[in-house]
């Protein structure tokens, strides 16, 4: 028997539910190829919580492997695949660092390094398809365009896994300019995004 | 508190920011208001594509081989921690296996001891590769791959041949050129598939296993042939039904997922009670 490679099997045009159906089926190249299209987004995100290389692969073959182990833990119903698999990798990070007693916390991102994510183009990952890449782009001009204190304030909760209370100790302000800039920041995000929004309702 | 100060509270929950007294509210509320549930969904998608915005770093290249190796082991180690399926429901009775294995013939025995021999060859190999992928090539990593997923199809027929419950099936085409016989283990829900006299496929075509169940067909492996012959492992513990009958297609590439395209090029029914 000869095996078929992924390219050559075609599953570079499949897209991420026909692979996660695939995926019920124990379908290994299905498998690699949403390793290939999503891995460095999922590394990423989770290297951006922990800011720690070795225990972010460790926790990115966690993740991949619960959803080769259990394919349907993902419904389509809930949004976008891509969507989906960073909010999980995002939580699972956050998880991470609370259950560590907040050992990482001293490591956050500084408000330089947040700073310097949005200053100019970023290379974009060649896996991702072409309508992934371009919600990331929209995404982040999205977040650009916020004042920088809500951005980072929004930023230090996502993906710092700060608390309100928290983050106002943090930034030394009081707790209602925290909330006050959370509040505000979010709302000029839905609205930046709501053609996002309506695509990933629609899927 | 009402609607309009919960609904302040919702972003700062979603991006999971709240304090507990916060937490107890919003939870409290929005499980009676379909308003602030509604709201409450609109936060959390928000939040969700927020995610997408990291810049992109690139996942070191020993971690994709991992992975696949990790996946790779799983289906290979399938017959000792076998998912709750049907074939768990219908496994052997151990001691009874044991007995069973005592009374194999040493011809058997002999064949057991020599995949034992490929598995454990295999797996020093692998070891071996996965040490050199440290400092990893692509030419190593197709190595690795190709390793790992002999050592998995090793593994099957292994489980498969030294089961002394093994049952089997012969599959014929309809012209009678074409046949094919399939062996499995029912205690373990692996076995594998062997044809002769399969015709040469078009471009762009594959061979593709299923099984039916009395609701559908499920796809299998696909698969192409030397000298029309072929030798397909298959690993069927997912199966919640009771398989009713096993065929081979010829689908377009990369296969079929819902029903054979063409018909079957060949297809058995199991007796009942198999």
């Amino acid at each position: 028997m000869r095996d078929v490679n992924p390219d050559e099997a075609g599953y570079d045009g499949l897209d991420d539910e026909e692979l996660m159906q695939r995926l019920q089926y124990r379908d290994l190249r299905a498998f690699r190829t949403l390793y290939a299209r999503y891995g460095n987004l999922v590394y990423s995100t989770v290297l951006r919580v922990l800011r720690d290389p070795q225990v972010s692969e460790d926790m990115v073959q966690e993740i991949y492997l619960r959803l080769w182990r259990k394919p349907d833990s993902y419904a389509a119903t809930r949004g976008k695949f891509v969507t989906w698999l960073t909010s999980v990798a995002r939580n699972r990070a956050v998880d991470e660092i609370r259950s560590r007693n907040r050992r990482y916390r001293h490591e956050t991102a500084s408000p330089e390094e947040q700073e310097r994510e949005f200053a100019g183009p970023e290379t974009e990952d060649p896996a991702l398809r072409a309508e992934a890449a371009d919600q990331r782009r929209i995404i982040r001009i999205a977040l650009a365009a916020l004042p920088p204190e809500q951005r980072e304030t929004i930023e230090l909760a996502y993906f710092g896994g700060l608390t309100q209370q928290e983050i106002a100790e943090r930034l030394q302000q009081p707790l209602g300019t925290v909330k006050t800039r959370i509040r505000l920041g979010m709302q000029k995000l839905r609205a930046a995004l709501t053609p996002e929004l309506r695509w990933e309702t629609r899927s | 508190m009402d609607c309009q100060q919960i609904i302040d509270l919702l972003d700062a929950y979603a991006l999971g920011a709240s304090d507990s007294v916060e937490i107890d509210s919003i939870e409290r509320h929005v499980a009676d208001c379909v308003r602030c549930w509604e709201e409450l969904s609109k936060a959390q998608q928000t939040t969700a594509l927020i995610g997408l915005s990291v810049t992109i770093e690139e996942a070191p290249a020993r971690l994709e081989e991992r992975i696949m190796a990790a996946a790779r082991r799983e289906v290979a180690g399938i017959h000792t921690a076998p998912k709750a399926g049907f074939f768990q429901r219908w496994r052997l009775n151990w001691g009874v296996a044991a007995g069973g294995l005592a009374a194999v013939t040493a011809v058997a025995l002999f064949t057991s001891v020599q995949m034992q021999n490929q598995v454990a060859d295999l797996e020093d190999e692998n070891a071996a590769l996965e040490s050199q992928m440290r400092t990893t090539t692509s030419g190593l990593a197709q190595q690795l791959q190709e390793t790992d997923t002999q050592l998995v199809q090793q593994a099957i027929l292994f489980t498969v041949i030294s089961d002394d419950d093994t049952r089997e099936i012969e599959v014929t085409s309809d012209n009678g050129d074409a046949k094919a016989v399939y062996k499995w283990s029912p205690g373990s829900g692996v076995g594998y598939v062997e044809c002769d006299g399969m015709p040469n496929l078009q471009p762009g075509k594959v061979y593709q296993l299923w099984i039916t169940t009395s609701d559908e067909a499920v796809p299998l492996s696909t698969f192409q042939t030397s000298d029309g012959w072929c030798q397909v492992t298959m690993d069927l513990t997912f199966l919640e039904a009771r398989p009713t009958g096993i065929g081979v297609s010829v689908e377009d590439v990369p296969g079929g997922l819902v029903s054979p395209a063409g018909g079957w090029v060949m297809f058995a029914r199991f007796p009942r009670g198999e």
